[in-house]
């Protein structure tokens, strides 16, 4: 019996082993027929990616701008808030403290960002094609990859009632921007030497969104404000 | 002595061999480590639970109902979208998180940790990171193992100490055998997929990864990437560890080699790159490749290096001090 025990936890090892690899692997005939018991067996317990930064490492820098639309009270009309970078606040919370209880925020901003602009090429709405070029439109619609649109929305939105803590706001627009990292050969330039590419997107509905913590600490007055913006 | 005679020697030999619990030390200290990175988590979020883990924070319940959904996955946080269940869930995870970090129970505290943690990290999989998924692979196979068997209550209350049966122990074993093979797979995979790109090839993918704004946290980071030969050497060794890791871990002085570059690239990652409890998880898995009696060998010529330091320092003290010091404690106490 203990014999039998031992043959099939070794053998049980093997296929297990070998499934994962499988799915761990890049796209293969053999991979392509056995997708179905891959995706069956594999994921989601034993879903995993070990890629990190390869084959191909970020080439790009992403950051997220937003800014709120609300009535003002004084003049009783629309207006709009100041465009606020919420990926550097995270980004400076961390470097001031890598134990920052704002790390889990930063990351998931960070995956939702890399989504995102991963996903932009795959939607016809999201660009628009001449000379064989690939443009992005004037605005991208809200509804495009919704599940990273949320996270990105709703940290723009902790960020904005952080910010402006007087003012509800009905709307929220959000700018991606897009900076291609120098080349290494022009490792010595700074990022912001080129122009970004920005996806601007519609504005949407704002709803409102608990604090992350310890944001208090950091100061709003004294964030950085993208350089191309200013007159 | 005749070929069936061997054979059967052989056999005895696998049956007595895996019939014995092996690396229990090393899992103990692994559950720690990965107990505290949860413990850590859970700590950390309290004060913004609702915002990463509510309903009204990043992931609202009804998309966390589609993610589940379309990933065929299971949450304990997916069966009531009442707030007081969500907090209840969360609160019983930290109490089951600290139960198994403490080694209380830990059979039972082993399943209810990866439940909780699951469970947890399925209510946002936005926030994960690679030492995330390494953290649920491992709690996982961790429920198959004598987890608790030192620096736990268990083993304080004399809970481990009885011998398992053979099937047990040998169940355990394979779970052993099944986090180094996870472990391999990781760095193997990292490797191959790094050796087929061109940056990774060239020698200046680590460039390219601490120039983006999220990972260039160091005022020092630029030294990495000014020099080309300093880029290339600490790119393309990147690659040679993640490589050789799956082939020096069998031999007893390679390991450790290994293990201390481990720990030197996982913490470079966590300082530079802000990666802390994905590097936390990295270099406390590393202790899996270990033998109980490697570790307690460790552990007992730190013990001679501390007792040799503390006999030369105590020996250099002046010797009029060394005297006041003892001439004053009855004094004290009287």
């Amino acid at each position: 019996m203990w014999w039998l025990g031992f043959a099939a936890c070794g053998l049980g090892l093997i296929v297990h082993f070998s499934l994962i690899q499988l799915s761990n692997m890049p796209m293969s005939p053999l991979k392509h027929r056995m997708k179905a018991l891959l995706d069956s067996y594999v994921n989601p317990y034993f879903s995993q990616r070990w890629n990190f930064f390869a084959p191909t490492p970020p080439t790009f820098d992403l950051v997220l701008l937003a800014r709120g639309r609300y009535l003002d009270p004084n003049t009783a009309e629309i207006a709009d808030s100041d465009w606020v970078d919420v990926s550097d606040a995270l980004i400076d919370a961390l470097r001031k403290n890598r134990l920052t209880p704002l790390f889990h925020a930063e990351i998931s901003l960070s995956n939702a960002l890399v989504h995102f602009a991963n996903n932009l090429s795959k939607d016809p709405r999201t660009f628009t094609e001449k000379d064989g070029k690939k443009y992005l439109p004037a605005e991208i619609p809200a509804d495009v990859d919704p599940a990273d649109m949320t996270v990105m929305r709703r940290t723009a939105m902790a960020d904005l009632e952080i910010t402006y803590p007087n003012i509800t706001f009905e709307s929220v627009q959000l700018e991606v921007m897009i900076y291609i990292l120098p080349r290494f050969a022009e490792r010595h330039k700074e990022l912001a030497e080129d122009l970004p590419t920005v996806a601007l997107v519609a504005w949407q509905p704002a709803e409102w969104v608990p604090p992350y913590c310890c944001y208090s600490r950091l100061n709003p007055s004294h964030r950085r404000r993208p350089l191309w913006r200013e007159p | 002595m005749s070929g069936s005679g061997r054979l059967r020697d052989w056999l005895g030999e696998v049956r007595r061999l895996a019939s014995v619990e092996h690396r229990t030390i090393a899992l103990s200290v692994l559950r720690i480590f990965v107990g505290l990175t949860l413990l850590i988590y859970y700590s950390q979020h309290i004060l913004q639970r609702e915002y990463l883990w509510g309903n009204a924070g990043l992931v609202p319940f009804s998309r966390f109902q589609q993610l589940m959904h379309f990933r065929h996955s299971f949450s304990l946080y997916l069966l009531s979208s009442s707030f007081l269940y969500q907090t209840a869930v969360f609160y019983v995870g930290l109490v089951v998180t600290l139960a198994f970090t403490l080694g209380y129970r830990s059979r039972v505290s082993s399943v209810l940790f990866y439940v909780f943690t699951w469970s947890l990290f399925q209510r946002n999989v936005f926030l994960l990171t690679g030492g995330d998924n390494l953290l649920y692979l491992v709690a996982f196979l961790l429920m198959f193992t004598d987890c608790g068997a030192h620096f736990s209550i268990d083993a304080i209350a004399g809970r481990s100490r009885t011998q398992p049966g053979p099937f047990v122990a040998m169940v355990h074993n394979y779970a052993v055998l099944a986090i180094i093979l996870q472990l391999s797979l990781v760095y193997l995979t990292s490797a191959f997929y790094k050796l087929q790109g061109d940056l990774w090839q060239n020698g200046t993918a680590l460039y390219y990864v601490l120039r983006t704004s999220e990972f260039n946290l160091s005022p020092f980071a630029h030294h990495f990437y000014d020099k080309e030969t300093v880029a290339s050497l600490l790119t393309w060794g990147t690659v040679i560890f993640e490589i050789s890791w799956s082939f020096l871990i069998w031999n007893r002085r390679t390991k450790v080699f290994v293990a201390l570059s481990a720990v030197l690239l996982h913490s470079m990652i966590g300082y530079f790159m802000g990666l802390v409890w994905f590097s936390f998880v990295f270099i406390g898995a590393q202790v899996i490749i270990f033998k109980d009696s490697e570790l307690m060998g460790y552990a007992a010529r730190v013990r001679e290096v501390a007792d040799a330091a503390r006999s030369s320092i105590i020996a250099r003290m002046p010797r009029g001090k060394a005297l006041r010091t003892i001439s004053q404690t009855p004094a004290r106490l009287s």
